[in-house]
């Protein structure tokens, strides 16, 4: 009896304190968003004077009019917000896609081997800071520099190999006899695609689509040498601590506004993910 | 070609790399037949099946599904259906879904849809699950699922590979003679690929066993049972399987006899020797079915009872007679003991005769009728 009381003290003790150490940093971002200026700086876990000023700030610049100094170079939180996630959505669509269609003809043709997949982690290989620059150069005569078209692009050609991989452990596990009954009886290829293949691949995709969007809306390094008055979101968070200053309190509300899309996304498809995970034993 | 042939094939090949799959193959099925591939897995039934349903091609060979050359003709414009072993049932579609598939996607009107599909579902008894989802079902509906969506196409052929093998023992017998009901009540062609020889023999008008990619023996249940052309045949059909015993054929004193290194058999007493005569002094493999031998006191080998099994019905002996071991059928209730001597005496006319070294039946029947 004692023991187990001992045991599930001791259980509660290190869960507790796992909870504390991962979402102390968190709790802190979210306490520093609604403090005041004056309070930046101290470590306390509740504000004394809980403001909303820090979130205006970021939907108009100019309404407060103490930190004139920065408003030169500050946008309404909008614009970077609307960017990000039209580049992410965009990028994810376009990979998802391209990664579908080679992961099923990798899948069920016989395609020179997995080795030329692999081919396909080339960009995932190296430190991304390897290829900045012949990006630049290169984008810069493409006029994809400040274009949120060039992230676009880059995104969805950097992490289309996560949607192939991801894919192709799906589609392998999709009998081919569904697709050879749904031919037999009479339907098109294209059709044994989007009513066979598609649906059942759905939680696949899923999961595929969630990674890929993850990946482009956290992305900094690129967006950062890339863009220069069309940032998006992560740029822009990390524009609130320049030379000039740093704006802690303003940050910490940009980040949290930063991370409730994907929170939010990721909560509505938890079911998906949760199918998507254990796929695998549809099989069995 | 007359017009009751719905499938034909012409030698036809196919290869896998350096293994030959199928090996000049030409057999016909007639129009509302069932027609069985038997054989042990990788003896080409199924890629044969896959050929007639132009999910493989053939190397070598021509297919002609009702008088029409299909060799070239793609999978979904044949007009043929085949319920797979496996994965017969699309898991994210309704039983509904599943059946009005063939339908939806050629686009006929939804109240005929719906009126096929209820059909198809009152005949394999499926009406009370229409709104489950495909991937809930238990491997005996998903069958009758996979068979009426190939029914509500109207296929000129239904193909079924090796359908009821997953299924439990118990639903599989019934489902049998469900298959059978409705094969006779819509009077489907149907090609069935089996491993099971029972199966084939209970469902089948013509059964063509295969081996190694050719067919050996084609006809129907009863004479395949009845008049294996080789001891491949007689010894895959049949359960419990064909008593072999090995020797030199002998007469001694106008009685069959059967010489084994150490033993001799007296096979027959009454022998009609001019049938014989070719035969005496070869090598043969002797083979009897165990319902063709009877223990009773006239018997003229003796043996000692080991093992007794009971199977549904019937008793069946293991019978040790000097090194062989025969099993024997009895009746149920019959009072043996194991470890009792007994005597038997086998049908003269249902003794098969193989040469040892080929395989090939040399006669059946050491009497005349």
């Amino acid at each position: 009896m004692l023991r187990r009381i001992l045991t599930n003290a001791l259980m509660w003790l290190v869960l507790i304190i796992a909870v504390v150490w991962t979402v102390i940093p968190v709790m802190w971002m979210i306490s520093l968003s609604f403090k005041t200026y004056g309070e930046w700086r101290t470590p306390s876990l509740l504000p004394r004077n809980p403001t909303l000023d820090n979130y205006i700030m970021l939907f108009s610049p100019q309404a407060l009019g103490i930190f004139i100094a920065y408003t030169a170079i500050l946008e309404p939180i909008v614009g970077p917000l609307s960017r990000t996630l039209i580049i992410s959505a965009t990028a994810t669509v376009i990979a998802v896609m391209i990664g579908f269609f080679t992961a099923y003809g990798a899948s069920r043709y016989n395609s020179p081997g997995p080795f030329t997949l692999f081919f396909t982690l080339l960009t995932r290989m190296l430190p991304p800071a390897t290829f900045v620059t012949p990006i630049v150069i290169y984008f810069t005569t493409l006029y994809l520099i400040d274009n949120i078209i060039g992230l676009i692009l880059l995104y969805a050609a950097t992490t289309v190999t996560y949607a192939i991989w991801i894919l192709k452990g799906f589609i392998d596990a999709i009998p081919v006899e569904w697709e050879e009954a749904a031919l037999l009886e009479g339907a098109s290829p294209l059709q044994v695609l989007f009513k066979v293949i598609i649906p059942i691949a759905r939680p696949g995709l899923v999961v595929a689509g969630l990674f890929i969007f993850l990946m482009a809306w956290t992305e900094l390094l690129f967006a950062l040498v890339l863009t220069n008055l069309n940032v998006p979101l992560s740029v822009q968070v990390s524009k609130y601590v320049t030379a000039v200053g740093a704006l802690w309190g303003v940050q910490a509300a940009a980040a949290l506004l930063s991370s409730i899309i994907p929170l939010v996304i990721g909560y509505l498809i938890q079911r998906h993910l949760i199918t998507g995970f254990t796929f695998g034993l549809v099989r069995g | 070609m007359s017009s009751r042939v719905v499938v034909k094939l012409e030698n036809v090949t196919k290869r896998f790399g350096d293994v030959v799959a199928v090996n000049n193959i030409s057999f016909e099925v007639y129009r509302g037949e069932l027609f069985s591939l038997l054989g042990p897995s990788g003896c080409g039934k199924t890629t044969t099946l896959r050929i007639i349903a132009g999910l493989e091609q053939p190397d070598e060979g021509r297919v002609y599904i009702e008088g029409v050359d299909v060799t070239k003709m793609p999978a979904r414009e044949r007009k043929v259906c085949l319920v797979f072993q496996e994965y017969a049932v699309f898991p994210h579609m309704s039983v509904y879904e599943n059946i009005a598939f063939g339908l939806k996607v050629k686009k006929l009107p939804k109240a005929e849809i719906d009126k096929k599909v209820k059909e198809a579902a009152e005949i394999l008894e499926l009406s009370s699950y229409l709104n489950y989802k495909g991937g809930r079902l238990g491997l005996s509906e998903q069958q009758r699922v996979a068979i009426a969506r190939c029914l509500v196409v109207e296929p000129k052929l239904l193909l079924l590979d090796e359908p009821l093998t997953l299924v439990d023992a118990k639903v599989r017998e019934r489902m049998r003679r469900e298959l059978k009901r409705i094969q006779r009540e819509l009077e489907t062609t149907m090609i069935y690929v089996t491993h099971d020889q029972l199966e084939a023999l209970m469902l089948s008008d013509r059964v063509a066993v295969m081996r190694s990619g050719r067919i050996v023996q084609m006809g129907t249940p009863e004479e395949i049972y009845d008049n294996p052309k080789d001891l491949f045949v007689a010894t895959f059909v049949g359960s419990p399987t064909m008593n072999l015993v090995e020797g030199v054929l002998e007469l001694e004193e106008n009685k069959l006899v059967l010489k084994t290194p150490s033993y001799k058999y007296i096979l027959s007493k009454e022998v009609e020797s001019n049938i014989i005569q070719s035969l005496l002094g070869s090598e043969v493999v002797v083979g009897f079915r165990p319902e063709d031998a009877e223990v009773r006191n006239d018997g003229v080998l003796e043996g000692t009872v080991k093992l007794i099994e009971i199977v549904e019905d019937r008793k069946i002996l293991h019978i040790k007679i000097n090194e062989d071991e025969v099993r024997v059928f009895v009746d149920l209730l019959a009072p043996f003991t194991e470890g009792q001597k007994v005597k038997i005496r086998i049908n003269p006319l249902k003794l098969h005769i193989f040469e040892k070294k080929t395989g090939r039946k040399l006669l059946k029947g050491v009497v005349s009728g």
